[in-house]
Protein backbone atom coordinates (compact mmCIF):
# COMPACT_ATOMS: atom_id res chain seq x y z
CA UNK A 1 0.00 0.00 0.00
CA UNK A 2 1.79 3.00 -0.90
CA UNK A 3 2.08 6.03 1.58
CA UNK A 4 -1.04 8.06 0.13
CA UNK A 5 -3.67 5.62 0.38
CA UNK A 6 -2.19 4.40 4.09
CA UNK A 7 -2.56 8.16 5.24
CA UNK A 8 -6.39 8.07 3.91
CA UNK A 9 -7.14 5.30 5.47
CA UNK A 10 -5.64 6.28 8.66
CA UNK A 11 -7.27 9.57 9.45
CA UNK A 12 -10.73 8.01 8.65
CA UNK A 13 -10.10 5.13 10.79
CA UNK A 14 -9.14 7.01 13.78
CA UNK A 15 -11.18 10.08 13.12
CA UNK A 16 -13.75 6.88 13.72
CA UNK A 17 -12.49 5.91 16.75
CA UNK A 18 -11.43 9.62 18.42
CA UNK A 19 -15.29 10.53 17.83
CA UNK A 20 -16.58 7.62 19.57
CA UNK A 21 -14.35 8.25 22.48
CA UNK A 22 -15.16 11.72 22.14
CA UNK A 23 -19.28 10.77 21.71
CA UNK A 24 -19.46 8.62 24.80
CA UNK A 25 -17.38 10.26 27.21
CA UNK A 26 -19.55 13.54 26.95
CA UNK A 27 -22.63 12.05 26.82
CA UNK A 28 -21.62 10.26 30.00
CA UNK A 29 -20.48 12.87 31.83
CA UNK A 30 -24.15 15.08 30.22
CA UNK A 31 -25.96 12.57 31.80
CA UNK A 32 -24.15 12.30 35.39
CA UNK A 33 -24.02 15.86 35.76
CA UNK A 34 -27.69 16.85 34.49
CA UNK A 35 -29.97 14.09 34.88
CA UNK A 36 -33.33 15.83 34.33
CA UNK A 37 -31.65 18.04 31.70
CA UNK A 38 -30.51 15.00 29.83
CA UNK A 39 -33.83 13.13 30.78
CA UNK A 40 -35.69 15.94 29.29
CA UNK A 41 -33.58 15.99 26.13
CA UNK A 42 -33.68 12.63 25.18
CA UNK A 43 -37.63 12.26 25.93
CA UNK A 44 -38.32 15.34 23.29
CA UNK A 45 -36.51 13.20 20.41
CA UNK A 46 -39.90 11.48 20.24
CA UNK A 47 -41.70 14.76 19.25
CA UNK A 48 -39.39 16.08 16.55
CA UNK A 49 -38.11 19.52 16.82
CA UNK A 50 -33.70 20.31 16.33
CA UNK A 51 -31.11 20.26 18.18
CA UNK A 52 -28.58 22.77 18.35
CA UNK A 53 -25.10 20.95 18.93
CA UNK A 54 -22.31 22.24 21.36
CA UNK A 55 -20.24 21.53 24.15
CA UNK A 56 -17.83 18.63 23.62
CA UNK A 57 -20.82 16.00 22.01
CA UNK A 58 -20.33 18.57 19.24
CA UNK A 59 -16.82 18.03 18.95
CA UNK A 60 -17.40 14.02 18.47
CA UNK A 61 -19.83 14.86 16.05
CA UNK A 62 -17.52 17.11 13.43
CA UNK A 63 -14.05 14.95 13.83
CA UNK A 64 -16.25 12.43 12.34
CA UNK A 65 -17.93 14.13 9.66
CA UNK A 66 -14.92 16.55 8.91
CA UNK A 67 -13.03 13.42 8.53
CA UNK A 68 -13.63 12.69 5.13
CA UNK A 69 -12.25 16.24 4.27
CA UNK A 70 -9.45 16.00 5.78
CA UNK A 71 -8.70 12.74 4.40
CA UNK A 72 -9.82 13.72 0.59
CA UNK A 73 -7.30 17.05 1.35
CA UNK A 74 -4.34 14.80 1.79
CA UNK A 75 -5.59 12.71 -1.27
CA UNK A 76 -5.86 15.24 -3.64
CA UNK A 77 -2.62 17.32 -2.65
CA UNK A 78 -0.19 13.92 -2.78
CA UNK A 79 -1.84 12.83 -6.03
CA UNK A 80 -1.36 16.10 -7.89
CA UNK A 81 2.54 15.88 -6.49
CA UNK A 82 2.80 12.17 -7.89
CA UNK A 83 1.32 13.78 -10.78
CA UNK A 84 -1.56 11.33 -10.36
CA UNK A 85 -3.98 13.22 -11.82
CA UNK A 86 -7.16 11.16 -12.09
CA UNK A 87 -7.18 10.01 -8.23
CA UNK A 88 -6.66 14.13 -8.12
CA UNK A 89 -9.64 15.26 -10.10
CA UNK A 90 -11.86 12.47 -8.49
CA UNK A 91 -10.79 13.47 -4.65
CA UNK A 92 -11.74 17.30 -5.81
CA UNK A 93 -14.80 16.90 -7.22
CA UNK A 94 -15.50 14.68 -3.92
CA UNK A 95 -14.25 17.46 -1.93
CA UNK A 96 -16.16 19.82 -3.58
CA UNK A 97 -19.62 17.78 -3.23
CA UNK A 98 -19.26 17.22 0.40
CA UNK A 99 -18.50 21.02 0.88
CA UNK A 100 -21.01 22.11 -1.04
CA UNK A 101 -23.51 19.94 1.41
CA UNK A 102 -21.70 21.30 4.66
CA UNK A 103 -21.94 25.03 3.58
CA UNK A 104 -25.72 24.83 3.18
CA UNK A 105 -26.19 24.66 -0.43
CA UNK A 106 -28.48 22.13 -0.07
CA UNK A 107 -31.47 23.83 1.95
CA UNK A 108 -34.31 22.94 3.10
CA UNK A 109 -36.84 26.06 3.01
CA UNK A 110 -39.56 26.24 5.92
CA UNK B 1 -37.89 8.73 24.80
CA UNK B 2 -36.32 7.16 28.14
CA UNK B 3 -32.49 7.51 28.48
CA UNK B 4 -32.51 3.98 29.49
CA UNK B 5 -33.71 3.04 26.00
CA UNK B 6 -29.88 4.36 24.78
CA UNK B 7 -28.75 1.01 26.87
CA UNK B 8 -31.13 -0.59 25.12
CA UNK B 9 -30.14 0.86 21.75
CA UNK B 10 -26.68 0.32 22.14
CA UNK B 11 -27.27 -3.71 22.72
CA UNK B 12 -29.82 -3.65 19.75
CA UNK B 13 -27.15 -2.00 17.76
CA UNK B 14 -24.42 -4.88 19.06
CA UNK B 15 -27.27 -6.96 16.97
CA UNK B 16 -27.75 -5.22 14.39
CA UNK B 17 -24.36 -5.29 14.09
CA UNK B 18 -23.24 -8.92 14.30
CA UNK B 19 -26.63 -9.67 11.73
CA UNK B 20 -25.46 -7.30 9.63
CA UNK B 21 -21.18 -8.52 9.12
CA UNK B 22 -22.65 -12.18 9.07
CA UNK B 23 -25.17 -11.63 6.25
CA UNK B 24 -23.18 -8.61 4.30
CA UNK B 25 -25.41 -5.78 4.81
CA UNK B 26 -24.64 -2.73 6.29
CA UNK B 27 -26.17 -1.71 9.61
CA UNK B 28 -28.58 1.18 8.06
CA UNK B 29 -30.65 -1.07 6.11
CA UNK B 30 -31.76 -2.89 9.53
CA UNK B 31 -31.26 -0.40 11.93
CA UNK B 32 -33.14 2.70 10.41
CA UNK B 33 -36.36 0.02 9.62
CA UNK B 34 -36.44 -2.03 12.85
CA UNK B 35 -36.57 1.45 15.11
CA UNK B 36 -38.84 3.04 12.66
CA UNK B 37 -41.42 0.13 13.58
CA UNK B 38 -40.79 -0.34 17.24
CA UNK B 39 -39.94 3.12 18.68
CA UNK B 40 -41.39 6.27 18.99
CA UNK B 41 -38.08 7.99 17.73
CA UNK B 42 -38.70 10.92 15.66
CA UNK B 43 -38.35 9.97 11.67
CA UNK B 44 -35.43 12.58 11.24
CA UNK B 45 -32.76 11.41 14.11
CA UNK B 46 -33.42 8.12 13.06
CA UNK B 47 -32.20 8.47 9.61
CA UNK B 48 -29.20 10.47 10.70
CA UNK B 49 -28.17 8.05 12.85
CA UNK B 50 -28.73 5.09 10.24
CA UNK B 51 -26.54 7.34 7.95
CA UNK B 52 -23.90 7.53 10.28
CA UNK B 53 -24.24 4.16 10.97
CA UNK B 54 -23.42 3.06 7.88
CA UNK B 55 -20.70 5.21 7.30
CA UNK B 56 -18.92 4.22 10.53
CA UNK B 57 -19.37 0.90 9.53
CA UNK B 58 -17.61 1.80 6.05
CA UNK B 59 -15.00 3.60 8.16
CA UNK B 60 -13.95 0.67 10.07
CA UNK B 61 -13.32 -1.86 7.07
CA UNK B 62 -12.10 0.83 4.16
CA UNK B 63 -8.32 -0.02 6.17
CA UNK B 64 -8.82 -3.74 5.92
CA UNK B 65 -9.59 -3.18 2.57
CA UNK B 66 -7.26 -0.87 0.53
CA UNK B 67 -4.27 -3.08 2.90
CA UNK B 68 -5.71 -6.32 1.21
CA UNK B 69 -6.00 -4.54 -2.43
CA UNK B 70 -9.68 -5.90 -2.56
CA UNK B 71 -10.29 -2.22 -4.20
CA UNK B 72 -8.30 0.54 -5.66
CA UNK B 73 -8.93 4.45 -4.31
CA UNK B 74 -9.83 5.38 -7.97
CA UNK B 75 -12.57 3.06 -8.01
CA UNK B 76 -13.65 3.58 -4.23
CA UNK B 77 -13.70 7.36 -5.36
CA UNK B 78 -15.99 7.25 -8.68
CA UNK B 79 -18.01 5.57 -6.85
CA UNK B 80 -18.45 7.87 -4.22
CA UNK B 81 -19.15 10.45 -6.63
CA UNK B 82 -21.52 9.05 -7.92
CA UNK B 83 -23.56 8.13 -4.52
CA UNK B 84 -22.50 11.85 -3.23
CA UNK B 85 -24.21 13.44 -5.67
CA UNK B 86 -27.31 11.71 -5.23
CA UNK B 87 -26.77 11.60 -0.98
CA UNK B 88 -27.60 15.11 -0.77
CA UNK B 89 -30.44 15.62 -2.54
CA UNK B 90 -32.07 12.59 -0.78
CA UNK B 91 -31.93 13.93 2.21
CA UNK B 92 -33.31 17.40 1.45
CA UNK B 93 -36.25 15.94 0.02
CA UNK B 94 -36.26 13.49 2.99
CA UNK B 95 -36.24 16.29 5.22
CA UNK B 96 -38.46 18.49 3.16
CA UNK B 97 -41.36 15.71 3.18
CA UNK B 98 -41.89 15.80 6.75
CA UNK B 99 -41.25 19.65 6.68
CA UNK B 100 -43.53 20.77 4.82
CA UNK B 101 -46.23 17.95 4.92
CA UNK B 102 -46.30 16.81 8.77
CA UNK B 103 -47.76 13.67 9.68
CA UNK B 104 -48.96 12.44 6.26
CA UNK B 105 -45.35 13.26 4.08
CA UNK B 106 -43.85 10.80 7.08
CA UNK B 107 -46.34 8.45 6.30
CA UNK B 108 -45.52 8.39 3.03
CA UNK B 109 -41.39 8.18 3.69
CA UNK B 110 -42.15 5.35 5.99
CA UNK B 111 -44.58 3.01 3.85
CA UNK B 112 -41.72 3.93 0.39
CA UNK B 113 -39.19 2.72 3.43
CA UNK B 114 -41.61 -0.19 3.92
CA UNK B 115 -41.47 -1.13 0.32
CA UNK B 116 -37.75 -0.46 -0.31
CA UNK B 117 -36.81 -2.74 2.45
CA UNK B 118 -39.15 -5.74 1.05
CA UNK B 119 -37.21 -4.83 -2.69
CA UNK B 120 -34.08 -5.25 -0.53
CA UNK B 121 -35.08 -8.54 1.03
CA UNK B 122 -36.45 -9.85 -2.30
CA UNK B 123 -33.27 -8.56 -3.82
CA UNK B 124 -30.92 -10.74 -0.70
CA UNK B 125 -33.24 -13.54 -1.69
CA UNK B 126 -32.65 -13.65 -5.06
CA UNK B 127 -29.18 -12.16 -6.04
CA UNK B 128 -26.44 -15.08 -6.84
CA UNK B 129 -23.18 -13.46 -7.86
CA UNK B 130 -22.30 -14.05 -11.36
CA UNK B 131 -18.47 -14.14 -13.33
CA UNK B 132 -18.62 -10.98 -14.26
CA UNK B 133 -18.39 -10.60 -17.95
CA UNK B 134 -15.00 -9.61 -19.61
CA UNK B 135 -14.37 -6.15 -18.90
CA UNK B 136 -15.06 -3.76 -21.63
CA UNK B 137 -13.53 -0.52 -20.22
CA UNK B 138 -14.32 2.82 -22.04
CA UNK B 139 -11.54 5.23 -22.77
CA UNK B 140 -12.64 7.39 -19.32
CA UNK B 141 -12.64 4.10 -17.52
CA UNK B 142 -8.86 3.74 -18.99
CA UNK B 143 -8.31 7.41 -18.06
CA UNK B 144 -9.46 7.31 -14.32
CA UNK B 145 -7.59 3.68 -13.96
CA UNK B 146 -10.64 2.03 -13.09
CA UNK B 147 -8.88 -1.27 -13.14
CA UNK B 148 -6.55 -3.34 -11.92
CA UNK B 149 -5.33 -6.58 -10.37
CA UNK B 150 -5.85 -8.28 -7.02
CA UNK B 151 -4.87 -11.81 -5.30
CA UNK B 152 -7.59 -14.12 -4.10
CA UNK B 153 -6.32 -16.21 -1.48
CA UNK B 154 -9.17 -18.16 -1.71
CA UNK B 155 -8.86 -19.03 -5.70
CA UNK B 156 -4.93 -18.80 -5.17
CA UNK B 157 -4.87 -16.72 -8.04
CA UNK B 158 -4.61 -13.23 -9.19
CA UNK B 159 -7.80 -11.76 -10.50
CA UNK B 160 -7.91 -9.17 -13.34
CA UNK B 161 -10.66 -6.83 -13.23
CA UNK B 162 -11.71 -3.56 -14.95
CA UNK B 163 -14.96 -1.00 -14.30
CA UNK B 164 -17.57 -1.38 -17.38
CA UNK B 165 -20.41 0.66 -18.29
CA UNK B 166 -19.99 3.69 -16.88
CA UNK B 167 -22.94 6.04 -17.57
CA UNK B 168 -25.38 3.65 -16.60
CA UNK B 169 -23.86 2.23 -13.82
CA UNK B 170 -23.25 6.41 -12.25
CA UNK B 171 -26.75 7.02 -12.83
CA UNK B 172 -27.83 3.89 -10.47
CA UNK B 173 -25.33 4.78 -8.12
CA UNK B 174 -26.70 8.30 -7.91
CA UNK B 175 -30.52 7.00 -7.81
CA UNK B 176 -28.96 4.54 -4.72
CA UNK B 177 -27.46 8.14 -3.16
CA UNK B 178 -30.79 9.26 -3.45
CA UNK B 179 -32.97 6.43 -1.90
CA UNK B 180 -29.49 6.48 0.70
CA UNK B 181 -30.31 10.14 1.96
CA UNK B 182 -34.16 10.20 1.98
CA UNK B 183 -34.57 7.10 3.69
CA UNK B 184 -30.95 7.09 6.17
CA UNK B 185 -30.53 3.11 4.91
CA UNK B 186 -26.38 3.35 3.60
CA UNK B 187 -26.91 1.28 0.79
CA UNK B 188 -24.56 -1.76 0.47
CA UNK B 189 -27.81 -3.66 -0.54
CA UNK B 190 -27.88 -2.36 -4.15
CA UNK B 191 -23.91 -0.83 -4.77
CA UNK B 192 -22.65 -4.95 -4.84
CA UNK B 193 -25.32 -6.24 -7.39
CA UNK B 194 -24.90 -2.62 -9.14
CA UNK B 195 -20.74 -3.56 -8.97
CA UNK B 196 -20.93 -6.97 -9.92
CA UNK B 197 -23.72 -6.80 -12.47
CA UNK B 198 -23.46 -3.93 -13.98
CA UNK B 199 -19.75 -3.01 -13.73
CA UNK B 200 -18.46 -6.18 -14.27
CA UNK B 201 -16.20 -6.14 -10.87
CA UNK B 202 -15.76 -10.00 -9.38
CA UNK B 203 -17.84 -10.21 -6.34
CA UNK B 204 -15.06 -9.32 -3.88
CA UNK B 205 -13.73 -6.17 -5.23
CA UNK B 206 -17.31 -5.46 -5.58
CA UNK B 207 -18.31 -6.17 -1.82
CA UNK B 208 -14.87 -4.07 -0.69
CA UNK B 209 -15.13 -0.82 -3.08
CA UNK B 210 -19.20 -0.59 -1.92
CA UNK B 211 -18.22 -1.02 1.73
CA UNK B 212 -15.42 1.09 1.51
CA UNK B 213 -17.48 3.71 -0.80
CA UNK B 214 -19.76 4.57 1.98
CA UNK B 215 -17.76 6.88 4.18
CA UNK B 216 -17.69 9.31 1.41
CA UNK B 217 -20.31 8.86 -0.75
CA UNK B 218 -22.82 9.22 1.90
CA UNK B 219 -21.31 12.08 4.15
CA UNK B 220 -22.85 15.00 2.11
CA UNK B 221 -26.58 13.72 3.02
CA UNK B 222 -25.30 13.35 6.66
CA UNK B 223 -23.79 17.00 6.67
CA UNK B 224 -27.78 17.97 5.44
CA UNK B 225 -29.35 16.27 8.16
CA UNK B 226 -26.63 17.34 10.91
CA UNK B 227 -26.55 21.57 9.42
CA UNK B 228 -30.60 21.05 9.70
CA UNK B 229 -30.45 20.19 13.60
CA UNK B 230 -31.29 16.60 12.84
CA UNK B 231 -28.27 14.46 14.35
CA UNK B 232 -28.49 13.68 18.30
CA UNK B 233 -25.01 12.90 19.60
CA UNK B 234 -26.54 11.18 22.45
CA UNK B 235 -28.32 8.58 19.83
CA UNK B 236 -24.87 8.33 18.05
CA UNK B 237 -22.75 7.34 21.04
CA UNK B 238 -25.41 4.67 22.01
CA UNK B 239 -25.28 3.12 18.63
CA UNK B 240 -21.88 3.52 17.09
CA UNK B 241 -19.55 1.53 19.64
CA UNK B 242 -22.54 -0.89 19.45
CA UNK B 243 -22.33 -1.40 15.75
CA UNK B 244 -18.33 -1.61 16.13
CA UNK B 245 -18.84 -4.17 18.28
CA UNK B 246 -20.91 -6.09 16.89
CA UNK B 247 -19.48 -5.73 13.20
CA UNK B 248 -16.14 -7.54 15.12
CA UNK B 249 -17.89 -10.48 16.95
CA UNK B 250 -20.26 -10.72 13.32
CA UNK B 251 -16.96 -11.06 11.44
CA UNK B 252 -15.74 -13.57 13.80
CA UNK B 253 -19.26 -15.74 14.03
CA UNK B 254 -19.33 -15.27 10.28
CA UNK B 255 -16.32 -18.17 9.95
CA UNK B 256 -18.29 -20.73 11.78
CA UNK B 257 -21.92 -20.26 11.08
CA UNK B 258 -23.76 -21.16 7.93
CA UNK B 259 -24.95 -17.76 5.99
CA UNK B 260 -27.37 -18.93 4.07
CA UNK B 261 -29.12 -19.67 7.33
CA UNK B 262 -28.12 -16.24 8.86
CA UNK B 263 -29.35 -14.42 5.68
CA UNK B 264 -32.96 -16.18 5.70
CA UNK B 265 -33.60 -14.86 9.60
CA UNK B 266 -31.82 -11.01 8.09
CA UNK B 267 -34.87 -11.35 5.40
CA UNK B 268 -37.34 -12.29 7.88
CA UNK B 269 -36.30 -9.20 10.33
CA UNK B 270 -36.56 -6.81 7.46
CA UNK B 271 -40.02 -8.49 6.26
CA UNK B 272 -40.89 -7.83 9.99
CA UNK B 273 -39.75 -4.62 10.33
CA UNK B 274 -41.17 -3.40 7.21
CA UNK B 275 -44.42 -5.15 7.15
CA UNK B 276 -44.43 -3.22 11.15
CA UNK B 277 -43.65 0.18 9.27
CA UNK B 278 -46.40 0.02 6.53
CA UNK B 279 -49.27 -1.08 8.86
CA UNK B 280 -47.99 1.99 11.33
CA UNK B 281 -48.32 4.44 8.56
CA UNK B 282 -51.05 3.40 6.79
CA UNK B 283 -53.57 4.63 8.93
CA UNK B 284 -52.07 8.33 8.32
CA UNK B 285 -51.48 8.13 5.19
CA UNK B 286 -54.92 6.93 4.53
CA UNK B 287 -56.59 9.71 6.87
CA UNK B 288 -54.83 12.40 4.97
Amino acid sequence: MIRRERIFTRVIYYASVVSIVVLVVSTAAEAAANPEGFAARIAALSHGGRVALGGLSALGVYIFALSPLAALGVVAAMSIRRRDYPVAVLSLLLLVLILMALLGFVKIAE
Amino acid sequence: MDPLALVVLFFFSIGVGVLGAVAGVGGGVLFTPLVLAFTDLDINFVRSTGLALAMMGSAFVVREFIEAGATRLSLMLFISVAVATGSAAGAAVGIAAVMWFGKWGEAVVRVMLGVLIVAVAVVMFFFRPKSPPSAQMGRVARALRLYGVFYDPAARKEVEYGAGRLPQSFVLYSAVGFMSGVFGVGGGWALVPIANLVMGLPLKVAVATSKASFILGDMPGFWVYLNSGYVEPALLAAVMPGVAIGSVVGARIMLRTRARVVRYVVVATMLAAAIQLIARSLPHLLGG
